[in-house]
C-alpha cells in the first residue's frame, strides 16, 4: 500500500518536471507571404522554465502543407538562410523566433487569413508536442509597432 | 601610504619629476594621435551612425530591368529624385518584408514632415527573375506601400547593376526546382537624383534613424550644389 502510495507520488512528479507548464510559448503569428507566392513565416517566443535544455525539433499546421525550421542571420551585411534540424530551448531561457532570426517557414498551398488564427504544433524533444494558436499578421507589421513611436491612433 | 606633507623633500622632488615626465608624454601622445590622424585619408564620413556616405558618389551603369507593371525600368528612372534600393526575393519570408516594412515606416515618417521628402521612390529589385514574375512583384511591394515600386530583370543586367553597386546576391546550394533561397545584401542603397549611389544604410536599420540621416544626406547635397 505505501510502496504503491510512493510509486504514484513518483509519477506525479515526474509527470510535474515533465509538465508542458515548463515551457511556455507566447506571441506566436503568421505573416503570409505579400506576393502570394511565396512561403509565409512563423514568429514565437517559447520560454522554458526547468533546468534542462530542450528543443525544437519540428512543426506542422493545418492550414499550410509543411513547416520547416529556419534560421536566417547576417553575414557581414549578407542576409544568409538555411534550414536547421532542430533549435535549443535553453534551460531557464528563451528560444525567440523573430524577423532576421530564427523563424517558421510555411509552405504552400497555405490558408491563411490575416487577423485569423491557425494553430501551430510545435513538436518537442522527447516525442512531446504543444499547439498554440497563432494570429495571422500582415507582412512587415511587425515593424511598424516595434519602430513607430509618431503614430498616433 | 603617508600624508605628501610630511614627505621628505627628496621624495617630493621625484614625485615631481615623476608627473612632469608623465605629462610630458600626455603631451606627445596627442601631439602623435593628430599627426597621424592628419596623415590617414578621412574615414568615410557617417551621417549619424545610420548611413555610411561615399566619399565621391558613384555613377550607375546603363541597366535595363522590367518594373511591376512590364515597364523597362532603366537608368532614367533613377534620375531626377531621390531614390531607395532594396535587393531582395519574393520568396524571402524573413529579411525582405522587415526590410519593407522598414522602407514603409522611413517612407510615412519622411512624408508626415516636409513634403519636399514625399517623392522620394522605394524600389524593391528581385534577383529571382526566374520565380518574380511583374504581377507576383507588383502585389508583394503595393502591400507595403501602393507607391513602391518592383523591378527584376534578366541575370545579365541584374549582375551589371549589382556588380557596380557592390550587392551581393547568390542562389544558395540545395533546394528544389521550385522551392530555394538566395544569399543577399541586405542593406539599402540610396541613389541620388544623378543615379549616383551616394549612401548605404547597413542592417540594423532604424526607420526614424534611417529618416533623419536621408534629412542630413539632402542637406549636405544641397550646399555643396549652393
Amino acid at each position: 500500500m505505501k510502496r504503491a502510495a510512493a510509486l504514484a507520488l513518483a509519477a506525479l512528479l515526474l509527470s510535474a518536471c515533465g509538465a508542458p507548464g515548463e515551457l511556455a510559448v507566447r506571441d506566436a503569428y503568421v505573416v503570409p507571404s505579400p506576393s502570394g507566392t511565396g512561403p509565409a513565416g512563423g514568429f514565437l517566443v517559447i520560454a522554458n522554465g526547468s533546468d534542462r535544455e530542450r528543443s525544437l525539433v519540428g512543426a506542422s499546421t493545418p492550414a499550410c502543407a509543411r513547416v520547416e525550421l529556419h534560421r536566417s542571420w547576417l553575414d557581414g551585411g549578407v542576409a544568409r538562410m538555411a534550414a536547421v534540424d532542430a533549435m535549443a530551448l535553453p534551460a531557464g531561457g528563451e528560444l525567440r523566433l523573430e524577423p532576421g532570426g530564427y523563424h517558421l517557414m510555411l509552405f504552400g498551398p497555405c490558408t491563411l487569413h490575416e487577423g485569423e488564427r491557425v494553430t501551430l504544433r510545435l513538436e518537442l524533444d522527447g516525442g512531446e508536442a504543444r499547439e498554440v494558436a497563432a494570429e495571422v499578421r500582415p507582412a512587415g507589421g511587425e515593424a511598424a509597432g516595434a519602430h513607430d513611436p509618431h503614430e498616433h491612433h | 601610504m603617508s600624508n605628501p606633507a610630511e614627505a621628505p623633500a627628496p621624495r617630493r622632488l621625484a614625485r615631481l619629476g615623476v608627473r612632469a615626465v608623465a605629462l610630458a608624454a600626455l603631451g606627445l601622445g596627442i601631439w602623435f594621435v593628430l599627426e597621424v590622424r592628419r596623415a590617414l585619408p578621412p574615414p568615410a564620413p557617417q551621417v549619424g551612425s545610420a548611413a555610411t556616405l561615399l566619399p565621391v558618389p558613384k555613377a550607375l551603369p546603363e541597366f535595363r530591368l522590367v518594373d511591376d507593371g512590364g515597364e523597362p525600368f532603366a537608368r532614367e528612372r533613377l534620375a531626377g529624385r531621390w531614390s531607395f534600393l532594396f535587393f531582395g526575393y519574393a520568396h524571402c519570408p524573413s529579411i525582405c518584408p522587415m526590410t519593407l516594412g522598414i522602407m514603409r515606416d522611413m517612407h510615412r515618417e519622411l512624408s508626415a514632415g516636409d513634403p519636399a521628402y514625399g517623392d522620394t521612390q522605394y524600389v524593391f529589385v528581385s534577383v529571382d527573375p526566374e520565380r518574380d514574375a511583374p504581377d507576383a512583384l507588383r502585389r508583394y511591394v503595393r502591400h507595403f506601400d501602393p507607391g513602391f515600386v518592383g523591378a527584376t530583370g534578366d541575370r545579365e543586367e541584374l549582375g551589371r547593376l549589382t556588380r557596380e553597386l557592390g550587392v551581393f546576391h547568390q542562389r544558395t546550394p540545395g533546394g528544389s526546382v521550385e522551392q530555394y533561397d538566395f544569399d543577399h545584401t541586405a542593406s539599402l542603397l540610396l541613389i541620388d537624383p544623378e543615379a549616383q549611389l551616394r549612401a548605404v544604410f547597413s542592417p540594423p536599420i532604424d526607420p526614424l534613424e534611417a529618416a533623419d540621416a536621408f534629412r542630413a544626406i539632402r542637406r549636405l547635397a544641397g550646399e555643396a550644389r549652393s
